[in-house]
């Protein structure tokens, strides 16, 4: 019966449940648009390309489980691992021998530079170098010349060929992992006939096994002939208990090939997971204010029907009614909308390399109904709070009740909001040391709860803010500003609904563009101090660690030291990035980390470095259990602790820590000092090194680069998002706000007060609203970033870009006017006299 | 007063005091008054003289400070919140002065309304005679904006009467309406009592309504000050000018 009820007043009073809709679609578009980008990364497989032409292949199991507790309490805990998860020596022949194993061909690449007579061939991503037995795996099938049979022989696919005009008998210079790129001959051209892998050449099966020091990467199994995949792949599984590996078939064949798609993917949950949250407690914020404001435009009726009958409980649901086909009706654009809004993030976050261009967009029926489920769930939450108020409205109170509402404060909502200032302000002050994706979860949460002390505390701000602006506004108006004044003062709680969705924007705005300009910053000025060198070598795909050597023999060059990024686990089941370093020493006149305990020169085998964000309960000595990115456990000794980490890593080891247990063996920089009184010859060994990069002395890149672009991209493209919801919700509160006073502007006219005098009264109310709102959101975001910035920077202030502060400003301000002024226009156009005798 | 079968509602030392401390007002100041069954009662005074409060207390939308309101014999204080909603559903029905139906609505759903809170069917043939005494056969599918204002008295008065509560309650029913309107739902109103033996309470200003009751209840300052019985239009005139209003 009150769904019949609800269904009726939806329809006849279409124009007082606008706001609330156009909420609702904006709730429903971001929510769907962060479900089908979850569920997108979730269900992308990139296909199996290079292993498309064998059945079933065994790599590794790439991530790391902690068990913890025991009995009732066991559980797992599961860290991704970034680096790749080798099969042991000699597995191959072992799985030769299981049932139904034809034959097992080992797979391993190894990214490489090609350079055709002194100049590098330039591709998009580097060059992967096989040995020709693994061709079969995909397979590749010789288009021109033979397979290789000597060391120095390489055949070329077909798309290098043409990028560089190779043919069987040219010349080209491989830079691998010896010390000097050597010199190969192209005996044969080879195509991929129904895969699309990447670039590679490819080389016999012992000078692969040489260069990548006999690594296997991925075992290929091929079953006998009548042997089921299936059955084969389960008895090779069963050969592998114990071990860190998986079997994989079909799709899953893929994962194995593009490792760091799946991390990138694994980002992209995290993103939209986090997306998702926050979009759901900033919806949740706006919908109860819009709904709680229509609701409140229908007292009257509520309590005609409270007086005829209708038990407390029956307007609940009335209300809770309205809401949720209003809802139903919401979604229908906003699943529309919200697919499309997901295939524009998805297009950016490829642009940007943050999501791989594996990651297609599944726009599958189940993320569609948890979208509609997630936002009645919401919508519903919101109006909880103010169904329940109207439920509880004395018929005869809300009759009767005189235009101007209660001003006071409940003392259980002052208690509530006071509790959440505090719970605020505690969780700021207990997190500011976090860092990483986790930051920006608990920033906005933390943003959240202040917001809803405000909410609960708005009338109290607003009256003390009144006081404060009031005799300054009456100086500078002293009709309309006067106005402006006694209407807000009278009608605080309508006042504190329609600041909240500007404060909401420019405090969630602001706290997370700017914690990220901080951290960016910071980044940037560590970065500067850190570098000692005077230069820095680097190439597409690495350098071997010789090479650092053969940097130090140059004549002129007084040190030198190679740097590789890698990820850490820890005993706290997270990871970290971290650099390694060679050689021995931690290179002190190159790198200056500002040590606060212990010296890098003690980092050599056997011990670490790590920074003062990780350093909590470690000491200068103490052996630390730490996890390599591939799982390979290592107890190490702590020599020193580092300030400097941000942009560069948590943790510094020694490279010889981690050798045979990164994807690619190679290093990423090589930095140098020169006598500056010496000429140092670059240009042989530039040319002596095709696709060599000198960098005065620039920023060593973070090993974190990718997770700093993914948290800066988080941040910004949540923040834009959030602000349009945050405009919109802004625009609606105050135009629902301004229509609703038609009687009070046509009262004002029939005074005697012109157009215009009105105009400038909401134009000064507005002003007013945003000075408050703009105040409080400024003390928000001051409160959240200061103690943050603290913890990334050392010190308390926090970054602001004053541009970007004016931007976001100047936004708020236009939004306040825009809000009031359009709406107030309309209902002024109408004649004075007709508004308060119908009470339109 | 006894609790009596000739006493439909019975309010005995009523007082309501509205805010606190310095800005408190004392609306009704120990009334002690009864309305009786099958009777037309008006009540009258000047604004501020707590009439329309006292009608919200003697029909439980409002609870008093102190003091006890008896309908048909039942202590209103003792019932409980939503017991005492449904009781106002089925026993008591309502006219205000304006605002009465709910907009999105049609007539005769109005009408219906209180039937559907409760869950329950309405008497048809009951329906159709309420809608044919107040003269809306035509006008039930009509929403309230497409009614004059009579018309829509009319149909508040149909849905009071529809579910042939213990006693009417009406709060200025003719303060919007024009003389003739006003002069057909005050005779609505009469023969409610007359042919259908329906209790009614009135509160209003205007002297010629007050002609139509049984009998007239003055108050003043929060408490009874006069009564009159049979009145005659001019009685009532002549009596609240004596008091110098």
């Amino acid at each position: 019966m009150v769904l019949w009820l609800a269904m009726r007043i939806l329809q006849t009073r279409r124009s007082a449940f606008l706001g609330s809709f156009v909420a609702l679609v904006c709730t429903c578009t971001l929510i769907t648009a962060c479900g089908l980008l979850f569920q997108s990364a979730l269900t992308s497989h990139p296909p199996a390309q290079r292993y498309l032409g064998v059945p079933v292949v065994v790599a590794g199991h790439q991530s790391l489980g902690f068990t913890y507790g025991s009995g009732e309490g066991k559980d797992t805990e599961h860290v991704a691992l970034p680096e790749r998860v080798r099969p042991p020596a000699g597995l191959a022949t072992r799985l030769r021998a299981v049932p139904g194993v034809a034959d097992v061909v080992s797979d391993v690449s190894l990214p490489v530079g090609v350079a055709d007579d002194g100049r590098e061939i330039s591709t998009s991503n580097p060059v992967q170098l096989h040995g020709w037995s693994s061709s079969r795996l995909t397979p590749y099938r010789l288009t021109k010349g033979r397979a290789p049979d000597a060391p120095r022989e390489i055949v070329v696919d077909k798309g290098l060929a043409h990028a560089a005009h190779l043919s069987p008998g040219s010349r080209v210079t491989v830079a691998d992992t010896d010390p000097a790129p050597g010199g190969y001959v192209v005996v044969g051209e080879a195509e991929a006939r129904h895969a699309h892998p990447g670039l590679a050449v490819f080389v016999t099966d012992a000078e692969a096994n040489r260069l990548s020091g006999g690594a296997v990467d991925v075992l290929g199994i091929f079953p006998a002939a009548g042997a089921k995949d299936t059955t084969v792949a389960r008895a090779v599984d069963q050969e592998l208990r114990g071990l860190p590996l998986e079997v994989r078939t079909g799709d899953d064949r893929g994962r194995a090939e593009f490792l760091d798609v799946d991390n990138a993917l694994e980002n992209v949950v995290a993103l939209s997971a986090t997306f998702g949250g926050i979009s759901m407690a900033v919806a949740l914020f706006v919908l109860a204010g819009t709904l709680a404001l229509s609701v409140q435009q229908r007292r009257r009726e509520l309590a005609l029907l409270r007086a005829i009958g209708a038990t407390g409980r029956q307007i609940r649901l009335l209300v809770s009614g309205e809401t949720l086909v209003l809802t139903l009706l919401a979604s229908v654009p906003g699943l529309i909308l919200g697919a499309i809004l997901a295939w524009i993030i998805r297009a950016i976050l490829t642009d940007h390399g943050v999501a791989p261009r594996a990651m297609h967009l599944d726009v599958g029926w189940i993320p569609l109904l948890v979208a509609v489920g997630a936002t009645a769930l919401t919508a519903q939450l919101a109006v909880l709070v103010t169904g329940r108020r109207a439920g509880r409205l004395h018929p005869a109170q809300a009759l009767f009740e005189a235009a101007v509402p209660s001003p006071r404060l409940g003392p259980g909502r002052l208690l509530l909001g006071v509790g959440c200032a505090v719970g605020g302000i505690v969780t700021v002050a207990a997190t500011s040391s976090l860092s990483g994706g986790v930051l920006t979860a608990i920033a906005a949460g933390a943003v959240m709860l202040m917001l809803v002390a405000v909410g609960l505390l708005g009338p109290l701000v607003s009256r003390v803010a009144l006081a404060l602006l009031g005799p300054f506004i009456h100086g500078l108006s002293r009709t309309s500003g006067f106005l402006a004044v006694a209407n807000s003062r009278a009608h605080t709680r309508r006042v504190t609904s329609v600041f909240i969705p500007l404060v909401l924007c420019t405090a969630l705005g602001g706290t997370l563009v700017f914690l990220q300009t901080s951290r960016s910053h910071a980044s940037h000025e560590q970065g500067h101090d850190r570098i000692l060198a005077d230069r820095m070598l680097s190439t597409h795909h690495g350098m071997p660690v010789s090479f650092v050597n053969t940097v130090r023999a140059l004549p002129g060059v007084t040190d030198t030291a190679g740097i590789a990024p890698t990820t850490v686990v820890t005993g706290g089941w997270d990871s970290y990035a971290a650099q390694t370093i060679t050689p021995d020493g931690g290179a002190p006149g190159l790198l200056d980390l500002d040590v606060t305990a212990g010296s890098l020169t003690d980092v050599r085998t056997g011990t670490m470095a790590m920074s003062t964000a990780q350093a909590h309960g470690h000491h200068v000595g103490d052996t630390v259990r730490i996890w390599l990115g591939d799982g390979t456990r290592r107890d190490l000794r702590l020599v020193a602790i580092y300030h400097r980490s941000i942009g560069f890593g948590d943790y510094l080891l020694p490279y010889a820590a981690v050798v045979g247990h990164t994807t690619s063996p190679l290093i990423q920089t090589v930095l140098v000092r020169t006598d500056p009184r010496a000429d140092v010859d670059w240009p042989a060994l530039l040319a002596a090194n095709p696709g060599l990069h000198l960098h005065d002395r620039t920023e060593l890149a973070s090993a974190d680069q990718d997770q700093e672009d993914l948290a800066a991209w988080t941040n910004y493209l949540l923040v834009a998002l959030l602000i349009a919801f945050a405009a919109i919700a802004v625009v609606n509160t105050l135009a629902m706000a301004t229509l609703a006073r038609s009687r009070e502007f046509a009262t004002l006219r029939l005074t005697g007060a012109t157009r215009l005098q009105v105009m400038r009264m909401i134009r000064w109310e507005a002003v007013l609203i945003t000075i408050i709102a703009l105040a409080v959101g400024t003390a928000i975001t001051a409160m959240t970033l200061v103690p943050f910035s603290q913890g990334i920077s050392g010190n308390g202030t926090p970054y602001i870009p004053p541009l970007g502060a004016a931007a976001l400003l100047g936004v708020g301000v236009l939004l306040a006017i825009a809000g009031s002024a359009l709406p107030a226009r309309t209902v002024l156009r109408s004649r004075a006299a007709e508004s308060p005798v119908t009470g339109a | 007063m006894a609790p009596n079968d000739s006493y439909v509602v019975i309010l005995e030392r009523i007082v309501k005091s509205y805010g606190g401390g310095s800005a408190g007002v004392r609306a009704l100041q120990g009334i002690s008054v009864g309305f009786r069954r099958r009777a037309f009662t008006a009540v009258m005074g000047p604004s501020g003289s707590g009439k329309s409060t006292l009608l919200h207390c003697a029909a439980g939308l409002d609870r008093p400070t102190s003091g006890s309101v008896w309908l048909a014999g039942r202590d209103l204080a003792q019932i409980p919140e939503p017991e005492l909603t449904e009781l106002r559903r089925r026993q008591m029905g309502f006219v205000f002065q304006s605002f009465n139906l709910v907009e999105s609505l049609t007539a005769l759903e109005n009408i219906t309304l209180p039937f559907r809170l409760s869950g329950m069917r309405p008497d048809r043939a009951w329906v159709r005679e309420v809608v044919a005494r107040t003269g809306l056969t035509d006008r039930v599918r009509h929403r309230p904006a497409a009614l004059s204002g009579g018309q829509q008295q009319r149909v508040a008065l149909a849905r009071a009467l529809a579910t042939r509560p213990e006693i009417i309650f009406a709060d200025e029913p003719t303060g919007a309406l024009d003389l003739e309107s006003g002069r057909q739902v005050l005779g609505l109103l009469r023969e409610a009592v007359d042919d259908y033996g329906q209790s009614v309470v009135m509160v209003t200003h205007d002297t010629g309504a007050a002609a139509y009751a049984d009998q007239v209840v003055f108050l003043a300052d929060g408490r009874v000050v006069d009564e009159i019985v049979s009145p005659s239009a001019e009685a009532v005139a002549r009596r609240m000018l004596a008091f110098g209003w």
